[in-house]
């Protein structure tokens, strides 16, 4: 059995001019110390996605409309509140963009560790701060006993977000949910960072979900790629196979638009047009205004997901 | 030798703050060609963006002087700095902050044609500013419009639209494709090539995205804490960077090929805040390199053949052993 297993999780968003599928039918799967990546442009539903596997979507206006997140045999879309609450930051943690607003400046960074590891483990406050200082070490920080008892704004960026990583880390979860963790951070601290979240999936077995627009990210880091296009799941692939032979057309044209740091070509590849908005989505395959292979057969349904050989499963009529 | 467009000497700028100041930058150096791309590289708080506004003194600088199109823009009066800037435009960053949401598409394109006396009558003004929106790969159908109806990648457009407006010379375009999708950025580059080949711009291309620079500069001039530390052609700086700041910026680049999973250069620490730099070599703290003469003596960024320039005491063509 898989740490988690999403089975087509469909999450919509009630809004005054009418249902936005923001997550439609994605199924997916995460085994303890893998890594799953999951990209796509803005809007295209990935951090609805992450959001949704600890129940922590906005609702209203979102709502987990159909399907199942079984985390560890327990499902947590029809999970109880007091369960939810004992999940969360506990055994599935997350790891958010910007630094500076997921952490509480009027607090220490220990204070914040502890207070996690308090509220889950009923540790008294001397283990619970030695716990944080612990954790504040594991995830490379130079000085711990300083830093714990510094306030964020004291802290540099990637500091910040290694305190972060480290409040995501204080309960040992089985589950690290990060969304776009080094994309606020410069490229030298971003390689320091992926480093650090390379060693802890190999040391401590955390399976690791990273939400991220960048592929040179997605490349470096995960097991497995999910490749998501304006709610739906188009293409899914183990790392490699995905970066070799991308089959659908929008991966294709998504990796192909990403400029190369070895060779120079006179223009980019491009997508033409831009995602769809969400209240105007097409009929049949979304991605049909802008897919070069465009058939009648796609404006009328939406492509199954199918196994295309390789290991990838891709969502294309073009590849039925 | 023809002179360059644009010849930038020792530019510096100090931030006066509480015990102290900041040398957000200091004494950098470059020149631009007519028709050329260079491209400002470095981390948050290198000095990029301030050297991008100083050129068109949107900041004032401390010192230095900007000499565009043969005169020195630093002793230039309002009126006379306002001429000169006509052929001298800025793209920012953010799309949705630099347009004024109020404005039609076609006020906010017109407006430094407005600015400049550039058109007689309101036909020629509607007519120069649909001629630009279709450069842009927009429409006449979208004069009337107001920026929130449109998508970044658009709004982006109309930003350089609106840059091109006055026919510049040179444009600096301060991380012009950052804030958008990958898919749109791609559009965007490749605009920004067509339109530089059509009117032969120049561009100072102020970026952090080593593979969009990599593929639209001619020249890449590399920044660390307020000082130019590497310059050279883009061909040279990828294949044989000298300075161990630049050796270790390239090689943090992650690269979208998972059979290409590198072993790094990690560079330890951060950068320091600009407030409290170190003396010598500023990148000395973190450098692999370091030996006690960077932590006294400046290095001078000196040619090491070609045109390149690095300013380390140890500079070679080899990356830093890890």
């Amino acid at each position: 059995m898989s740490l988690l297993e999403v089975n087509d999780l469909r999450v919509h968003l009630f809004t005054d001019r009418g249902v936005i599928k923001a997550v439609d039918g994605v199924s997916f799967a995460v085994e303890a110390g893998r890594s799953l990546g999951i990209v796509g442009e803005s809007g295209c539903g990935k951090t609805m996605t992450a959001l949704s596997l600890m129940r922590l979507i906005p609702q209203p206006p979102a709502r987990i409309v159909s399907g199942s997140i079984r985390f560890d045999g327990e499902d947590v879309a029809t999970m109880a509140p007091d369960r939810l609450r004992a999940l969360r930051g506990n055994r599935i943690a997350m790891i958010y963009q910007d630094p500076m607003t997921s952490l509480n400046p009027v607090f220490t960074v220990g204070e914040q560790i502890a207070e996690a590891v308090r509220l889950h483990r009923r540790d008294g406050r001397t283990a619970a701060w030695a716990r944080a200082v612990e954790v504040l070490r594991l995830v490379g920080i130079p000085d711990p006993d300083r830093v714990a008892r510094s306030y964020p704004h004291q802290l540099s960026g990637g500091m910040r977000q290694r305190a972060v990583i480290g409040i995501a880390l204080a309960c040992d979860p089985k589950l690290l949910i990060a969304d776009e963790p080094t994309t606020a951070l410069d490229v030298t601290i971003q390689a320091q960072i992926l480093e650090l979240l390379r060693r802890l999936q190999g040391e401590l077995g955390t399976g690791i979900i990273l939400i991220t627009h960048d592929l040179g990210v997605i490349a470096d880091l995960v097991d497995d790629v999910i490749v998501m296009y304006a709610g739906k799941l188009v293409e899914h692939a183990p790392v490699r196979q995905l970066f070799a032979a991308p089959r659908h057309p929008y991966t294709n044209g998504l990796l192909r638009s990403v400029p190369s740091l070895e060779t120079r070509e006179r223009r980019l590849q491009t997508i033409d047009g831009t995602v769809p908005p969400a209240h105007a989505m097409p009929n049949g395959c979304r991605f049909n205004p802008r897919c070069t292979l465009v058939q009648d057969i796609c404006h009328a349904q939406e492509p199954p997901l199918n196994d295309v050989g390789g290991g990838t499963q891709a969502a294309c009529w073009a590849l039925v | 030798m023809t002179a360059p467009l644009l010849a930038v000497q020792g530019l510096t700028k100090h931030f006066p703050i509480a015990g102290g100041q900041v040398k957000a930058v200091d004494g950098v150096s470059f020149d631009v060609a007519a028709g050329e791309t260079l491209a400002l590289v470095g981390e948050s708080g290198c000095g990029k963006s301030t050297t991008g506004r100083m050129l068109l003194r949107l900041t004032e600088p401390t010192a230095g002087s900007i000499v565009f199109g043969g005169v020195d823009l630093l002793g230039l009066g309002r009126s006379d700095l306002r001429r000169r800037r006509r052929e001298l435009q800025i793209v920012f960053q953010d799309p949705y902050a630099s347009l004024s949401p109020r404005n039609r598409v076609e006020d906010i394109i017109a407006e430094p044609l407005d600015v400049h006396g550039l058109c007689a009558t309101r036909e020629e003004r509607r007519n120069r500013v649909i001629e630009l929106l279709r450069l842009v790969g927009l429409d006449a159908i979208h004069l009337r419009r107001h920026p929130f109806e449109f998508s970044g990648g658009q709004r982006q457009r109309i930003a350089i639209a609106r840059a091109l407006a006055p026919q510049p010379r040179l444009i600096v375009a301060d991380e012009p494709v950052s804030a958008l999708d990958v898919s749109v950025q791609a559009q965007v580059v490749n605009l920004m090539q067509d339109l530089q080949e059509k009117f032969g711009l120049a561009y100072v291309f102020i970026s952090h995205d080593l593979a969009v620079v990599r593929h639209i500069a001619h020249r890449v001039a590399v920044m660390y804490l307020g000082r130019l530390v590497e310059i050279a052609s883009t061909e040279t700086l990828f294949s044989a960077p000298h300075h161990p700041y630049t050796q270790a910026l390239l090689s943090a680049a992650p690269v979208p090929d998972p059979e290409r999973r590198r072993s790094r250069i990690v560079l330890t620490g951060d950068v320091p805040s600009p407030a409290s730099v170190p003396g010598g070599c500023h990148f000395h703290p973190r450098c692999p390199l370091a030996q006690p003469v960077c932590r006294d003596t400046v290095p001078a960024l000196r040619d090491v053949g070609g045109g390149h320039r690095a300013a380390c005491h140890f500079a070679k063509p080899f990356p830093i052993p890890i």
